[in-house]
């Protein structure tokens, strides 16, 4: 295929058939963002990304996968696809003769790709759209690259990553063109029933047609900075509203905020994010085919046991404990992931309104075992606890918990959730978005996932917001940990009238973990350094790491149906006559104080 | 090293390999690691793959041999790699100093005298440079828009005109000619180019920004009687009602009813230009930065 070529002496010999722009052309290139002149072999080094602002340039598509591949790791496929002029259809001009002219200037027969490729040793199965053929529009052949690319991950249990860039469906191939939307849908449907990886990298931009199909459904949805996104183009959507649009609006930013994405990443980033992404999940296909070699990937511990004896721990009045498990230098979810666990990657996003920063989710490795770990999340400077809400969620973080919590099911992985808050925010859009539903919707799905989950209260187990992600088959709370049906300040002026006796209504909710182990709400109890884990963060972890680690280790062999039954067992004895334990009176000392 | 070394290295380089090159390089200088043949091979690779050290490699050839053009060259190539353009520049001076014609010193220079904020400085280097180049030089290119810039849109239109003609088939160059021609008021020229565009561009939705531009034009040379036909046409081809303003003034301006008709003019004129930087905007965004497809 002919290429453009610059000669060393500047002089420019560009066949006109690739020469979309005049840009092209240029050994200086104007960056479209901020005006600045740029050398093209600095533009080059530093990946298309403009070194004065920033501005990620648009990619052609083989560019963008020698970016992401190992060299010459690509087997393309498909070589006989083709669009299909399917209606005779033609506009200005006939539409066999816009592909013809497409295909000269790409040098592309379909305006797609896909075929095999490695990132780093790790293989895949990879489609994309070229935005340089007819605006990357979807037509027959393209839909028909990105489905045998899914079948083809499919029949191969490979990972699948499609890239995308494209305006939408392909007018000029009619309602052949809308069903390419179904058509790739159902085949990533059946990547997802597989339990097989699908990521989907949306590129600048990414609209209608591709972006309400394939494109949005990827297990990770990873965008680039400032890639536009959208169903409608902006300007159908201010002609429609008579508006003008906000600055960022359907960017990938602006995306993000609003939970459809899961990462936006500078694309010096990719190759490393998506290489880890497959790495995770080798590791978890290979757990999936043998699950008994699930126990040997968990690491060795150093830490204390947990001890499920009520008397083994140091006894504290409960309001002490309150205080303790509410410390503001106390270890959050995020301290012990960086602790406890190996090469967290956040996931965001609820896919529906927001990102909820009170929840945070992701995957990780413990030791070998790949797991999904989601908590909750308090801040410890006043503008990190406003940012995430004082570890309050809203229904977003649920269900962003939640979109975790099957990917997890969907992979086979573990689940690890950390609670910490002292409730489900209560707000007026909290409310408006279903606080109660999604709250109990969590409890639900937890009930009946098939994998192991564990959890341990960390701090403030508070009421519904906790429980939300502790439907677990394994409770374990950290010595100094509360976890309640209400807050003792809730529950000392509703009932005791009086928001002062917070002290002895603590006592009375028996909130504390050795009461809790005698309820048997909880299984085992994780000891923390004399002070409290605030004292000593890194010992704290390595006792967290241990319970965790010793429990994972009994859940993992189970067998699913088994793991799902003991967990309604688990939960049906509460209340059951002659079944739940009943505490002896709350002791003078504890009342008194 | 074995005597096929520099040209296995070379051989590689000119094929595009240039990691082979650089490797048969490298083991080459490690028995001789003066060789500035060998050297250059290092450093000109190491400049494609991004390699730290690629110009402090070509800086000791240009050491050794100063009076070689083509060492200054590459050492200011390495240099503007880097971003290190006032060095980059004090080579590109040396090439000059040497080959008074040379194309690439010339862009280089009037590149890094744009990016230092001497705009005069930098159209005289690419003037030169332009005038020593066939058809769409990097430097005819920027020349375009730094005369835009600088108020001259005559001298814009004519480099624009140069670059068009180079590459017929490029609508971004199409569109140049059009908005330069529309903005100096050469209508049958801005009309070509428009239709040009029109045909060039191979996303039909995009159809719709050259009839407003020739809407533009008709309107701007008083027939409006034509800015009506292709409004209607346009109005055919805009599925998302960006033509009806101007379809409704020109069609009320036809009927003799157009109320207050320099303000209207002037609110259609406004939204034609709107559609034109749109245009532009597209076409910017477009610009890939990689040297093309294959």
């Amino acid at each position: 295929m002919p290429r453009t070529r610059v000669s060393r002496t500047g002089a420019i010999d560009v066949p006109e058939m690739i020469a979309p722009s005049r840009a092209l052309t240029a050994e200086w290139r104007r960056c479209p963002a901020c005006e600045a002149f740029v050398y093209y072999k600095r533009l080059k080094r530093n990946l298309g990304v403009c070194p004065e602002c920033n501005h990620h340039f648009r990619l052609r598509l083989r560019e963008r996968l020698d970016q992401l591949l190992d060299a010459d790791s690509l087997e393309e496929l498909g070589a006989e696809l083709e669009p299909v002029d399917v209606l005779s259809f033609a506009d200005s001009k006939p539409y066999a003769e816009r592909v013809a002219q497409a295909q000269r200037k790409t040098g592309s027969t379909s305006g797609a790709i896909y075929g095999t490729g490695t990132v780093d040793g790790q293989p895949l199965v990879l489609a994309g759209i070229d935005f340089d053929f007819i605006g990357g529009s979807m037509g027959g052949a393209a839909g028909e690259a990105i489905t045998l690319a899914a079948e083809l991950a499919l029949d191969t249990r490979t990972p699948l990553l499609v890239i995308s860039a494209s305006g939408g469906a392909r007018m000029q191939e009619g309602c052949v063109s809308l069903m390419q939307m179904a058509k790739t849908s159902q085949a990533i449907g059946r990547l997802a029933e597989a339990g097989v990886l699908y990521i989907s990298l949306l590129t600048d931009p990414t609209y209608g047609g591709v972006s309400a199909s394939f494109a949005s459904l990827g297990d990770v949805l990873i965008a680039e900075p400032a890639a536009h996104i959208g169903f409608a183009g902006p300007s159908v959507i201010e002609q429609t509203i008579r508006q003008k649009l906000p600055e960022g609006f359907q960017t990938a930013g602006f995306l993000f905020e609003h939970g459809m994405l899961d990462l936006v990443e500078p694309r010096e980033n990719l190759r490393r994010t998506i290489r880890g992404l497959l790495e995770l999940h080798a590791s978890a296909r290979d757990v999936r085919e043998g699950p008994a070699a699930a126990a040997d990937r968990l690491p060795k511990t150093d830490g204390q046991p947990p001890t499920s004896d009520p008397e083994a721990v140091a006894r504290r009045r409960p309001w002490e404990v309150v205080q303790l498990a509410r410390h503001l230098e106390r270890p959050h979810t995020l301290e012990y992931l960086g602790v406890v666990f190996d090469g967290f990657q956040e996931l965001h996003g609820d896919r529906l309104f927001g990102d909820d920063a009170a929840i945070v989710c992701g995957l990780a490795k413990l030791g070998e075992l790949p797991v999904v770990v989601i908590g909750h999340q308090k801040g410890r400077t006043t503008s990190e606890m406003m940012e995430r809400n004082f570890g309050m969620p809203q229904p977003d973080g649920y269900r962003k918990g939640m979109r975790l919590m099957r990917y997890a099911a969907r992979f086979g992985m573990p689940i690890v959730t950390l609670v910490d808050t002292p409730g489900a925010y209560p707000g007026v859009g909290a409310e408006e978005r279903g606080q109660s539903v999604a709250i109990a919707e969590s409890i639900m799905l937890m009930s009946r996932l098939r994998v192991p989950i564990v959890t341990l209260v960390t701090g403030e187990g508070g009421s519904g917001g906790a429980l939300a992600l502790a439907a677990s088959d394994r409770l374990l709370m950290l010595e100094n940990s509360y976890y309640s049906v209400i807050s003792p300040e809730g529950c000392a002026t509703i009932l005791f009238k009086d928001a002062a006796a917070a002290p002895r209504a603590a006592a009375a909710l028996r909130l504390t973990a050795p009461d809790l182990l005698r309820l048997r709400v909880m299984d085992a109890i994780v000891p923390e350094p004399e002070g409290g884990a605030h004292t000593d963060p890194v010992a704290a972890a390595a006792n967290v790491k241990t319970a965790l680690v010793e429990s994972l280790r009994e859940l993992v062999v189970l067998d699913p149906d088994e793991l799902v039954q003991r967990r309604y067992e688990r939960f049906r004895m509460f209340g059951a006559p002659g079944r739940q334990p009943v505490l002896p009176p709350v002791d003078a000392i504890e009342e008194s104080a | 090293m074995s005597a096929d070394t520099p040209s296995e290295a070379r051989a590689r380089f000119e094929a595009g390999d240039f990691r082979g090159a650089r490797n048969a390089a490298q083991a080459g200088l490690e028995n001789t690691p003066d060789d500035p043949d060998l050297l250059r091979i290092a450093g000109r690779a190491g400049v494609e793959l991004g390699d730290a050290d690629a110009a402090e490699q070509l800086r000791r050839v240009a050491d050794m041999r100063p009076d070689e053009v083509e060492s200054w060259r590459d050492l200011g190539d390495a240099l503007a790699a880097e971003g290190r353009t006032g060095e980059a520049a004090d080579a590109f001076r040396r090439v000059l100093k040497l080959s008074p014609d040379d194309e690439a010193a010339l862009t280089a220079l009037g590149h890094a005298a744009y990016v230092t904020g001497s705009g005069a400085d930098a159209v005289s280097y690419l003037e030169q440079a332009a005038e020593r180049a066939a058809g769409a030089s990097t430097a005819m290119i920027s020349l375009v828009d730094m005369y835009r810039e600088m108020g001259q849109p005559v001298d814009a239109l004519a480099a624009a005109v140069k670059i068009a003609e180079a590459a017929p088939t490029n609508a971004a160059a199409a569109l140049d000619v059009a908005e330069l021609s529309l903005q100096v008021e050469r209508f049958d020229e801005a009309l070509r180019a428009f239709e040009r565009t029109r045909e060039l561009d191979d996303v039909a939705e995009h159809e719709v920004y050259a009839l407003h531009g020739m809407i533009h034009v008709e309107m701007r040379r008083g027939d409006f009687e034509r800015a009506l036909e292709l409004a209607r046409e346009a109005g055919g081809v805009d599925r998302h009602g960006r033509t009806a303003e101007v379809l409704a003034f020109l069609e009320a301006r036809e009927s003799g009813d157009s109320g207050d008709e320099a303000t209207n003019l002037e609110e259609v004129e406004g939204a034609l230009s709107a559609s034109l930087a749109e245009h532009r905007r597209l076409h910017a965004q477009d610009s890939r930065f990689e040297d093309g497809g294959d």
